[in-house]
């Protein structure tokens, strides 16, 4: 049976993508992120108290789907899975090539990033809340985002490049195909 | 190669528009005049857009299904699962005429597998284990259990002077860690799931063509551990991915199972 659209609903629905988004980057796999959006829609129609301004209840959304995640892997081990996956080092020569950035190397080099790491791009720049709005949504310090997100980048970068740049083979000189 | 005399952090600020105005004026300058700087905000600035790019269209029918009701709807479906992998596990035979080399090997590579200090999941796990195959010449089938909870964490040729195989670690996100081992062999077993119990822990074994199936898991709880073995043997005689219905009886058994880091 179909469930009747609600006024809830209506207001859920443009923050679906972003949510997907941001539960995807946390998750890794569409499954469980299409679980996680699902429970996070369940509790928010089921909320007593829902923000009335725009910008509360998009931050108020996303705060219910961070809840469920934390207490669906607080027990497990998923945290101390996703520790940091590069050890810590300044960048050096910028060596990365914008050619090789897109969604599908993107998407890839998000698997290699830790669970933090992950979430502040999904928040940042698949949600697009601002580092402010970032920060009390995950309760830390402006600065811990930008220098997290800064981080994330430089890894994802990193990551992107390392898995797409390969040498070609030399030409044997004089030969004319 | 200079360095950018503007920082790493101070760029993706910019980039993300969070930089008051004399600031982003001062990066601004920097962008027109380093190329080393205007090539970092431009790979941030592509970064950004890949992401948006990424975004996929969410199906708002997804609002007409939610996450527990559906479960709740579907609980007959979990529970003529369960049933069928009960039953299927009743067929399990209890076995003492495994070939014990095979066991040893896969209990070797399950102990040096769990025995490492930081398990975890290879991001690349899946593809290194297709290019193993391929590369290797087997043709055994690991079947994807991640919907499960269950990812692929770890791929190894096992040594050479045991033939050919692969160890195929699942990780769980629980502290689950199974092994799937695989094995060239000529030793035939009787068709079917056998499960062992023998000195260094229980398991279970199968043999498909010329292969031997082993596998072991570290404290996962016993029945779930059985329903999974019931499926992975099924799946690896098939070469078919998890059903719907196979899916949601481990997804109920492994919500009813204590965790293995329990």
């Amino acid at each position: 049976m179909r469930r009747r659209q609600s006024p809830g609903d209506e207001r859920l629905t443009p923050h679906l993508s972003g949510l997907f988004g941001y539960a995807l980057s946390l998750c890794g796999n569409r499954e469980d992120a299409r679980d996680l959006v699902q429970n996070c829609a369940l509790k928010a129609f089921t909320a007593h108290r829902v923000p009335s301004d725009a910008p509360a209840y998009r931050t108020w959304l996303f705060r219910i789907l961070r809840n469920v995640f934390i207490d669906e892997v607080r027990s497990k081990s998923a945290f101390a899975l996703c520790i940091e996956s590069f050890a810590e080092s300044q960048p050096d020569a910028f060596r990365y090539e914008e050619s090789l950035i897109n969604s599908l190397t993107l998407k890839r080099g998000m698997q290699a990033l830790s669970l933090e790491h992950r979430e502040i791009i999904g928040l940042v720049d698949m949600a697009g809340f601002t580092y402010e709005e970032a920060a009390q949504l995950i309760g830390i310090p402006t600065g811990t985002v930008m220098s997290r997100l800064s981080r994330a980048r430089k890894y994802l970068l990193r990551t992107i490049h390392e898995d797409n740049v390969r040498k070609l083979p030399e030409r044997s000189k004089g030969v004319r195909n | 190669m200079t360095l950018p005399r503007t920082s790493w952090e101070r760029l993706n600020a910019y980039v993300d528009g969070e930089l008051g105005p004399r600031e982003s004026a001062e990066v601004a300058r920097e962008v027109a005049d380093d190329a080393m700087v205007a090539a970092q905000v431009a790979a941030i600035a592509a970064l950004k857009a890949a992401a948006v790019e990424s975004l996929e269209p969410m199906d708002p029918a997804i609002l007409e299904q939610p996450a527990a009701p559906k479960r709740r709807t579907m609980t007959w479906v979990a529970g003529a699962a369960c049933a069928i992998l009960f039953t299927g596990f009743l067929a399990i035979r209890m076995t003492s005429d495994v070939a014990p080399p095979e066991l040893r090997i896969a209990h070797d590579m399950h102990a040096q597998w769990i025995l490492q200090s930081d398990p975890r999941v290879e991001a690349q796990a899946a593809r290194i284990l297709e290019t193993s195959l391929t590369h290797m010449g087997l043709v055994v089938y690991a079947p994807d259990l991640s919907s499960v909870g269950l990812y692929f964490a770890h791929i190894r040729a096992i040594p050479a002077e045991n033939g050919r195989g692969l160890h195929i670690g699942y990780l769980g996100r629980r502290g689950c860690m199974m092994s799937l081992v695989v094995m060239e062999t000529a030793t035939a077993l009787a068709p079917g799931l056998h499960e062992f119990d023998d000195d260094r822990g229980k398991g279970f074994t199968w043999h498909i063509e010329r292969y031997r199936y082993v596998l072991l898991a570290a404290r996962m709880d016993p029945h779930r551990f059985a329903k999974v073995a019931a499926v992975v043997e099924s799946l690896t005689r098939s070469r078919a991915v998890l059903s719907g219905t196979e899916r949601l009886a481990l997804q109920r058994s492994r919500e009813q199972a204590q965790p293995c880091a329990a």
